[in-house]
This record gives C-alpha cells, sequence and structure tokens, in this order.
C-alpha cells in the first residue's frame, strides 16, 4: 500500500502528527495540501471502511480497551472515558456519529460571564468561516431555518435527515409543551456529495461508515492526506517530543513501533492530537528544561478535564416506532433550554436529541436501556421494544474545574512509561441539571402518549480538556491555535484545547479550531 | 446503488494497510463440538451457563460459556465489561466474581444454583442485582456488577446475533454482514 510503509525514522519531514483522528486528520491533510512532508503517527492498529463490519460485538474493538487502553480511574469512580475513545485509524472519529454542531456564542464566555469555568480565547466570529468551510468540504445535512437556535453560518449543503416514525412520534411531545425541534445536523450524507453515497439509515453508525455516508475520517480527511503524499504508521505509539538541549525547539517525537522498538521520527512542526493520550506524553516529554512536563511550567497540562454529562429518557409507545431505522446519535434535535443561566438552579447548557436507532445489545442497547428485567420477562419486553421504544437523549454541559485532571500513574506500561491516572467527578451542578432534564424528558415523552416512561442515571459521553487554549499564558497550555507556550514548534489539535466544554457534541468544532490553526502555522512557516 | 457496490466506492477510495480479518469463532458451534475451553474452568462454565441462562434465556444454547471464553483468551476482549474500565486483563475479574459467587451460594447452605427452584434462584439474582447478597468477597467486583456481566454477555449471545435481530423481528440491515453469528 502507497501510504503505509514504514518511515524510515532517520528521514526528517516537516510535520510528524500524533493520533490519526478527527484533528490530526484534518490536520495532515491541510499540510501535505500545501506541500508539507508528513508522517502521521497511530498508536492503534489500521482500520479501513471494509473492515467496518456491522455489529456492536465488532464495534467496541473501535472503542478504547484491551491491552492498548490503561487509564487509571481515581476512586469513586463515577465517570468513565472508554466508550468515548479510541484507537485505530481515524481514532475515537472512527466510530463516531456525526451530530456536528457549532457553539453558541454564550459557549465563549463562560468565566468573564458567571464567573464559572473558563472563557475561549476566542468568539464564535473568529470560527464562523472555518465552520462554513468544513461544512462545504465534508458535506453537512441539516435545515438552518428550523434551527432556530444555530448561530449565523451559511447554509447547509444537504437537506435534513428524513423523520422516520420514532421522530414523528417525538414530535408530538415537544409540540405539546411548546418547544421546538430541528432535523439533528450531522455529517452524514441525505444526498450523494462529491462522489460519497447517501445515507442508508441503518443505524450502524457506531461500528464506523464503510460506505463513506458519514464523514469518518478515513473517509474525508485521511484520504485527502494520502492524496497529497502523507504516511501514516500504525501501532506505533509515541512516548515523549524530543526537544532542543534548551528545550526551546521540538526536533521530533519517539515512538515504539509494532515490532516493539524504539524510533525517532525528526521533524519541524510537532502536532499532538491523541486525545486522552496528549497530556500523557506531554509529562513523559519531561526534561531538565521541561522538568514539569513539556512547555508545563505553570503546571497547566493535565487539567480541566470534562465530560458531557448524559441521560436518556426511553418510552415504549402504542404505535410501531422502527426503532433500527435511521442514524446512532437521532434524527431531530432541541435547544429551547439551551441558555446559561444560573436562576435555573443550574449553569449549563444543554440539548435533546431524538429517535436515535437502536439495536438488541450494547451500551447504547434496547437491553441495557432496562438492565433490570430479566428471567422469562425479558423476551417479551425485548419483542415490544425492537418495535415500539425510542428514545431522547440529553447532552449537557459539565463545568471546567481544574482538579478533575489527568496525572501520570505510578503505574507504568510495557514499556517502561508512566501511565495516567484521571481524577474527575461530577458536581452538584451537574446533578442538578439531570434533575432537570430527567423530569422535562419524562414530560415530554408523556406528552408524546408514551405507555412506559424511564430515565437512564446520570451518564457521561465525550472527552474534553487537559491541554486547554487560552489567552493568559498562565492559566493555559496553549494560545488559541493550539501553540504551546513555551515551546512554539509543539501544536496541539483536537478536543484537549477546549477551555469549556459547551452542551453539544464537540466534533464540528474539534475540525473548526484544527482548521483555523492549521491555517495560521501554515501563514506562519516555519514554525 | 446496491450495498455492494457502495462498499466497493467506500473501500476502494483508500491505500492503506488491511486490518487483521474477523475471528470466525461462532459460540453456539463451538458448544455444540465441545471445544476445550483456554481460561474458564468447568466449575466455571457450569456456574456461567446456569446463571447467564435464567437471566437470559437461551444463552446456554448460544454459547455464552465460549463466548466469554473466547474474548478473555483475546488481547482485547470485546465483552461489555470493557467499558466498566478496570485495571488490567479482565479474566481475573471474571474469576474472581464466579468466585465470589460460588462462595457466597455455599456460605449460605444453597446447593448449585441450577439445582435451585426458580423462585430461589430468583430470590438469588435479586440479591446479586441489588448488591444486597451476603456475604461477598469484597475483593471481587460489587454484585450488580457481575449481574451486569452475566446479563449483557447472555444478551450478547441470545439478541446480539443476527439470528438473535431474527428472532426480534428486528431488520439487520448490515452494511458489511459479519462472518460468525454476530
Amino acid at each position: 500500500m502507497a501510504n503505509a510503509q514504514n518511515a524510515d525514522s532517520n528521514t526528517h519531514v516537516d510535520a510528524v502528527v500524533v493520533g490519526s483522528g478527527a484533528a490530526g486528520a484534518l490536520v495532515a491533510a491541510k499540510l501535505a495540501a500545501k506541500g508539507k512532508k508528513v508522517v502521521i503517527l497511530e498508536s492503534g492498529r489500521s482500520l479501513l471502511p471494509a473492515d467496518m463490519v456491522s455489529s456492536d460485538i465488532f464495534a467496541r474493538w473501535l472503542h478504547w480497551g484491551g491491552d492498548m487502553a490503561e487509564l487509571e480511574l481515581a476512586s469513586p469512580v463515577t465517570i468513565r472515558t472508554y466508550f468515548s475513545s479510541g484507537s485505530q485509524t481515524g481514532g475515537t472519529a472512527a466510530h463516531h456519529y456525526a451530530a456536528w454542531f457549532r457553539l453558541h456564542e454564550e459557549d465563549f464566555h463562560m468565566k468573564s460571564t458567571f464567573g464559572q469555568g473558563n472563557d475561549w480565547p476566542i468568539a464564535y466570529t473568529d470560527l464562523r468561516p472555518h465552520y462554513d468551510q468544513i461544512q462545504e468540504e465534508v458535506g453537512m445535512a441539516g435545515d438552518e431555518k428550523a434551527e432556530v437556535w444555530r448561530p449565523p453560518g451559511a447554509p447547509y449543503p444537504m437537506p435534513g435527515l428524513p423523520d422516520f416514525p420514532a421522530a414523528q412520534i417525538l414530535k408530538r411531545g415537544f409540540d405539546k409543551l411548546g418547544l421546538r425541534t430541528a432535523p439533528l445536523p450531522v455529517a452524514i450524507n441525505t444526498s450523494e456529495y462529491k462522489g460519497r453515497p447517501a445515507c442508508l439509515y441503518d443505524g450502524w453508525c457506531d461500528a464506523g461508515c464503510p460506505i463513506g455516508a458519514l464523514a469518518n475520517p478515513q473517509t474525508i480527511y485521511l484520504r485527502d492526506a494520502f492524496t497529497h503524499g502523507a504516511t501514516l504508521l500504525n501501532n506505533a505509539r509515541v512516548t515523549r517530543v524530543l526537544t532542543t538541549a534548551d528545550g526551546k525547539r521540538a526536533t521530533g517525537v519517539e515512538y515504539i513501533d509494532s515490532k516493539g522498538a524504539t524510533q525517532v521520527q525528526r521533524a519541524d512542526l510537532v502536532v499532538l492530537a491523541a486525545l486522552t493520550q496528549t497530556p500523557r506524553i506531554m509529562f513523559n516529554s519531561a526534561t531538565s528544561a521541561h522538568p514539569n512536563g513539556l512547555s508545563n511550567r505553570n503546571g497547566m497540562v493535565g487539567k480541566y478535564i470534562t465530560v458531557h454529562p448524559t441521560l436518556n429518557v426511553s418510552g415504549l409507545f402504542e404505535e410501531e416506532t422502527e426503532p433500527h431505522q435511521g442514524v446512532s446519535i437521532g434524527l431531530m434535535v432541541s435547544q429551547d433550554d439551551y441558555a446559561k443561566d444560573p436562576k435555573k438552579g443550574y449553569l449549563a447548557s444543554y440539548q435533546w436529541l431524538l429517535a436515535q436507532a437502536m439495536k438488541p445489545n450494547g451500551v447504547t442497547g434496547l437491553a441495557s436501556s432496562r438492565p433490570d428485567i430479566y428471567g422469562a420477562a425479558l423476551d417479551p419486553w425485548m419483542k415490544r421494544a425492537a418495535k415500539h421504544f425510542t428514545n431522547i437523549q440529553m447532552v449537557g454541559e459539565m463545568i471546567a474545574r481544574p482538579e478533575n485532571r489527568i496525572e501520570l500513574s505510578s503505574d507504568k506500561d510495557q514499556f517502561g512509561l508512566p501511565l495516567s491516572r484521571m481524577t474527575i467527578a461530577f458536581s452538584d451542578n451537574e446533578r442538578a441539571l439531570y434533575n432537570h432534564a430527567s423530569t422535562v424528558g419524562k414530560s415530554i415523552l408523556s406528552a408524546a402518549s408514551a405507555t412506559e416512561v424511564w430515565a437512564s442515571p446520570l451518564l457521561n459521553q465525550h472527552f474534553m480538556g487537559g491541554t486547554i487554549m487560552g489567552k493568559d499564558s498562565g492559566s493555559s497550555v496553549t494560545d488559541s491555535y493550539g501553540i504551546t507556550h513555551e515551546v512554539p514548534n509543539v501544536m496541539i489539535a483536537g478536543n484537549t484545547l477546549f477551555p469549556t466544554a459547551a452542551g453539544v457534541n464537540p466534533t464540528f468544532t474539534t475540525h473548526a479550531i484544527a482548521l483555523r490553526a492549521v491555517e495560521h502555522v501554515l501563514a506562519h512557516w516555519p514554525a | 446503488m446496491d450495498r455492494r457496490h457502495l462498499l466497493k466506492v467506500g473501500g476502494a477510495s483508500l491505500a492503506m494497510t488491511a486490518a487483521a480479518p474477523l475471528s470466525l469463532f461462532d459460540p453456539r458451534v463451538a458448544r455444540a463440538q465441545g471445544i476445550p475451553f483456554k481460561v474458564l474452568s468447568p466449575d466455571e462454565v457450569t456456574m456461567i451457563e446456569s446463571l447467564s441462562d435464567a437471566l437470559v434465556p437461551g444463552a446456554r444454547d448460544a454459547g455464552v460459556s465460549h463466548y466469554i471464553d473466547h474474548e478473555l483468551a483475546s488481547p482485547s476482549p470485546r465483552l461489555l465489561l470493557r467499558f466498566a474500565q478496570l485495571r488490567g486483563q479482565l479474566a481475573p475479574y471474571y474469576h474472581g466474581a464466579l468466585a465470589a459467587f460460588a462462595a457466597s451460594m455455599t456460605a449460605q447452605g444453597n446447593g448449585a444454583f441450577s439445582s435451585l427452584s426458580p423462585d430461589a434462584q430468583h430470590t438469588i439474582i435479586e440479591a446479586v442485582r441489588t448488591g444486597t447478597i451476603k456475604p461477598w468477597n469484597a475483593g471481587a467486583v460489587p454484585p450488580p456488577v457481575f449481574y451486569g456481566m452475566m446479563r449483557n454477555d447472555g444478551v450478547d449471545v441470545v439478541y446480539g446475533s443476527v439470528e438473535g435481530f431474527k428472532n426480534l423481528d428486528m431488520p439487520y440491515m448490515p452494511h458489511i454482514m459479519p462472518k460468525t453469528t454476530w
């Protein structure tokens, strides 16, 4: 395969990108398109679209876990992150559900407005052109007029998702309570787009999308990167960033290859886009010039980890809901209660996602929604749910706090390098959000004429923070472009840059900030 | 445009190395053929089959023990327990929980779980599910987690397969049909 040969570890390249997920793939593609020689190092195995088998059990392989994953959780454990991460070609985004939302203007000013969390060093106007560009490049489906809450931006290039029976039934409940809904904006084709086919609505997004209707990295930016000559190495686990003796410049990275041998990849620019592993790599890059880890003189590396508090409110209906149809993320959205207002009894934004396609088994499957049912009662319930189930999902905001953090563990991996240890917990604020949303969600399903309604416990999804961007070099790890404060040719890309979580799924913003950053880097080359 | 053509379009556009092929392991067939276990002991197999089958009727015949054994023997088990984010390999957690359950049954003066009446089994399961079973080895995963392990693995083999979907009259609608039963 032309783009997968072993890299010569002695060959100097323009840029080495650590991680082939959403951010790493985009940065690699844009650099390569401008003629830069790019090597992508991916710690996970190769994953081709043709490998994406439609099976929940297969799909678990795309999420973190097994022999590759070791993220020690401090007790008591209430937040888990393996489902929201992944280690293979395409990283976490290989199994993402492609709910692509823009942040709202208010999301950028949490600290200055409410004295909580952080401010972003940018505003919506800084990101809007990048959202618009990516939307055009990737292709998105939605209805910007129905999405009355959406910040200004270009119209979606494709019409919104179809409203299968489950969405129609749930919309009834929102309508009765005066809550507006709109087609859920997705990076999924509802019609053919740039040679990629339309979605088949079979609900197997979690296992990847082998037809390329959903914008996995394999489908869009990794393909672009390869087209322009970038090279990808799988099973290449980066251990540390190498720097000059004075610590002022990065010279490349050290990694363990698939045979367990230590290799060095020299580069002018180092891009860290390894999600949960980015803080770990920085800690493990400590030298006399960077005694606390790379660019960590202020002790900010690893701080402000956030997730999205999540709640599923489910119901059974008299009508057939056809829950197997659609896409994994859902068909409609409502953001009518998104505004942050402490008078609500909590400080957070949140949204509802409606009518997620369901399978019988797995974390998000029918059986898991009612773990209390077993024995002779299970099969009749499963048969009923397979025809009459649907749900709404709350995606909420967690306030960013420095005590929610990643540090190095005292345990080491097989190569002798310290593993990561995460300390994170919800506060009363997120529990108040959960209580509010649980009450509202049950009311919505009851209004939609559900015959049975139940709510999940407080769950979580997505992973953000840990190397946050900021205006103040004393309280952040990077500037607004992801450039580390102490080493100007080390750029961080991906969700770890998020100073706050907002109340929407992160991947569109992941792309937008990465595009803004790589354009800046190219304009100021060499970094 | 049919699915086969779509797959060809989607897959041919990339130049990357191919992943390892999926295992052709089929737990129902493995059970029928008496394939030897690699990780589980005979007592553990008996306990899993009786408990999981009580939680998810049909799990025994669907090969739940072979499924668990096969996954535990792999470097990256796909059992749902992986998302509990426990440290290290999963096999010790299964061994520990099964031992805790067996010890508790003995301490309560019960015989094998499979020998109990349906009502007695229900009482035991409720105690496991709600975390009230006594005694319970504190070194093992908590009883509700053990309940989830046995139920989830049973659900996987009974409902997560192509045949399981068919029994629910739920269209499978695969892009790429699994080569095994799931």
